[in-house]
C-alpha cells in the first residue's frame, strides 16, 4: 500500500508527464506549419495557436476567397473550425501548464488520493490522461483545415 | 434497425470495391432495395466493365460478404454539362455534394449524387422538393428522370488548393499523375470525370493552363494563391525535390 508521500511523488510526476506529452504533440504540429515554430517556450504556445496560427489561416482564407478559389461560405466554415480548435487547444494547454507548474515547482501543493482517483489541485488524473487524446483530436481537425488551404503540404 | 444493418452492409461493399481490382470500381454507388432486400452496385458508364467482369465481381462479393448484389451499369453517355448544372442546382449554398454522375439513353436518366456526409444523404433522400427540381430540370430537356441514387464518399476529395499545390510540385502533369499523387496521400478523386471538371474550372479561372500533350501547368495566378511557407516545407522546396527526383 503506497503511503501519502509515494502518492504525492509519483502523482505529481504523472501530471507533469501528461502535460509534456500534450506539449510535444502540439509543438510537432506547429513545426509542421512553420520551421521557426520548432522551439517555442511553454508560455508561448497558446499565443502561437490563438494569434499567429489563426492570423495566418485567416490571411490565406482571405487570399483564396478573393481569388474565388473558395466560396465565402466555405471560407467561413474553415475559419470557424480553426477558431474553435485553436481556442480549445490553447485553453486546455493553459490549464495543463498551470498544473504542470504546480507539480514541478510547488511541493506544498500535494497530490492526494480521493477514492480511486489521484488529484492535484482540482484536476483528476483521468482528466489529465485525456489531455493528449483531446489534443490529438483537435490537432487532427486543425490539420485538415491547414491541408485544405495548403498550409500543410 | 433494418436500415442500420443495410447501411453497414453498404459500407462493407464500398470498402470491398475500394480494394477490388485496384479500386477500378470504387466510384460505383451502392444502393439497397428494401422491397427485394437486394443490393445494387451501380457502375458509372465511364468505367468499362465486361459481362465476365460483372459475374466475377458478383461472385467475389457473394463469397467475401455473403450477400447477393446485382451489378448495374449506367447506360448512355454521361454529360459533363448536366453534371455541373445539377451539382449547382442541388448544392446551392450548401457544401455537401462532391460529384454528380448522370447517364441517359436518350430518354431515361439515372443520376448518382455523391454526398460528403452520411447524415446529408438522409436529408437529401427525403427532400421531395429536390426530386421535383431534378424532374423539372430533365423534363425541360425532354428527358425522364428514372432514378436518383445518393452515395457517400468515404473520404472527402482534395480541395482546389490541394490540387494546385500538387500541380505546383508536379507541373506539367497529366490528370493521371495528379490522381496517383493524391491516392498516395489517401485522398482519392471521386471519378476521372470529377477530376476533369475540377481542372476545367481551374483553367477557366486562370489558375492552370492546358498544354498540348494533355498536361496541365500552374499559372502565376495559381501560384500566388498558395500560402508562402518558408524553409524546408515550402512549395518551392517540394518542387525542387520533385525536379531532382525526375532527373536522377
Amino acid at each position: 500500500m503506497p503511503d501519502v508521500n509515494d502518492i504525492d511523488w509519483f502523482g505529481r510526476s504523472g501530471f507533469s508527464r501528461y502535460y509534456y506529452a500534450t506539449f510535444w504533440a502540439i509543438r510537432d504540429f506547429l513545426e509542421e506549419i512553420d520551421d521557426k515554430w520548432n522551439s517555442p517556450s511553454h508560455a508561448q504556445i497558446p499565443d502561437l495557436l490563438g494569434k499567429n496560427l489563426l492570423k495566418r489561416i485567416k490571411k490565406v482564407l482571405k487570399t483564396q476567397t478573393n481569388a474565388k478559389l473558395l466560396t465565402h461560405a466555405e471560407a467561413e466554415k474553415l475559419k470557424h473550425a480553426a477558431i474553435t480548435c485553436t481556442s480549445q487547444l490553447a485553453e486546455m494547454l493553459e490549464v495543463a501548464r498551470s498544473i504542470r507548474v504546480k507539480a514541478d515547482y510547488f511541493p506544498n501543493e500535494k497530490c492526494r488520493r480521493v477514492g480511486t482517483v489521484v488529484m492535484l489541485g482540482d484536476i483528476k488524473d483521468g482528466v489529465a490522461a485525456d489531455w493528449l487524446k483531446t489534443a490529438n483530436r483537435l490537432i487532427g481537425s486543425l490539420r485538415k483545415v491547414c491541408e485544405k488551404i495548403g498550409l500543410i503540404i | 434497425m433494418k436500415k442500420l444493418a443495410s447501411s453497414s452492409k453498404q459500407r462493407q461493399i464500398k470498402l470491398f470495391l475500394k480494394k477490388y481490382a485496384n479500386g477500378k470500381y470504387r466510384a460505383a454507388a451502392v444502393e439497397f432495395s428494401p422491397d427485394s432486400g437486394d443490393y445494387f452496385v451501380v457502375i458509372p458508364s465511364e468505367i468499362s466493365i465486361t459481362d465476365h467482369a460483372k459475374k466475377m465481381l458478383q461472385r467475389r462479393l457473394a463469397k467475401a460478404l455473403n450477400l447477393n448484389a446485382a451489378i448495374v451499369t449506367l447506360l448512355g453517355l454521361k454529360s459533363n454539362l448536366y453534371c455541373e448544372e445539377i451539382q449547382e442546382l442541388i448544392t446551392g449554398d450548401l457544401d455537401i455534394v462532391d460529384d454528380v454522375v448522370v447517364s441517359h439513353d436518350g430518354v431515361y436518366v439515372t443520376a448518382v449524387v455523391f454526398v460528403n456526409g452520411n447524415g446529408e444523404i438522409d436529408s437529401l433522400q427525403g427532400d421531395r422538393n429536390l426530386l421535383g427540381k431534378l424532374k423539372r430540370y430533365f423534363k425541360d430537356r425532354s428527358l425522364v428522370l428514372e432514378r436518383v441514387l445518393f452515395s457517400e464518399l468515404s473520404v472527402a476529395p482534395p480541395s482546389d488548393v490541394q490540387i494546385l499545390t500538387a500541380l505546383n510540385k508536379l507541373s506539367p502533369a497529366k490528370l493521371d499523375d495528379l490522381i496517383t499523387e493524391f491516392e498516395a496521400k489517401n485522398l482519392p478523386f471521386p471519378s476521372l470525370a470529377w477530376g476533369r471538371r475540377r481542372m476545367d474550372a481551374l483553367r477557366r479561372n486562370g489558375f492552370v493552363i492546358w498544354q498540348k500533350s494533355e498536361r496541365y501547368a500552374i499559372t502565376s495566378l495559381g501560384i500566388s494563391t498558395l500560402p508562402a511557407a518558408k524553409g524546408k516545407k515550402s512549395n518551392d522546396v517540394a518542387r525542387a525535390l520533385e525536379l531532382g527526383r525526375r532527373r536522377w
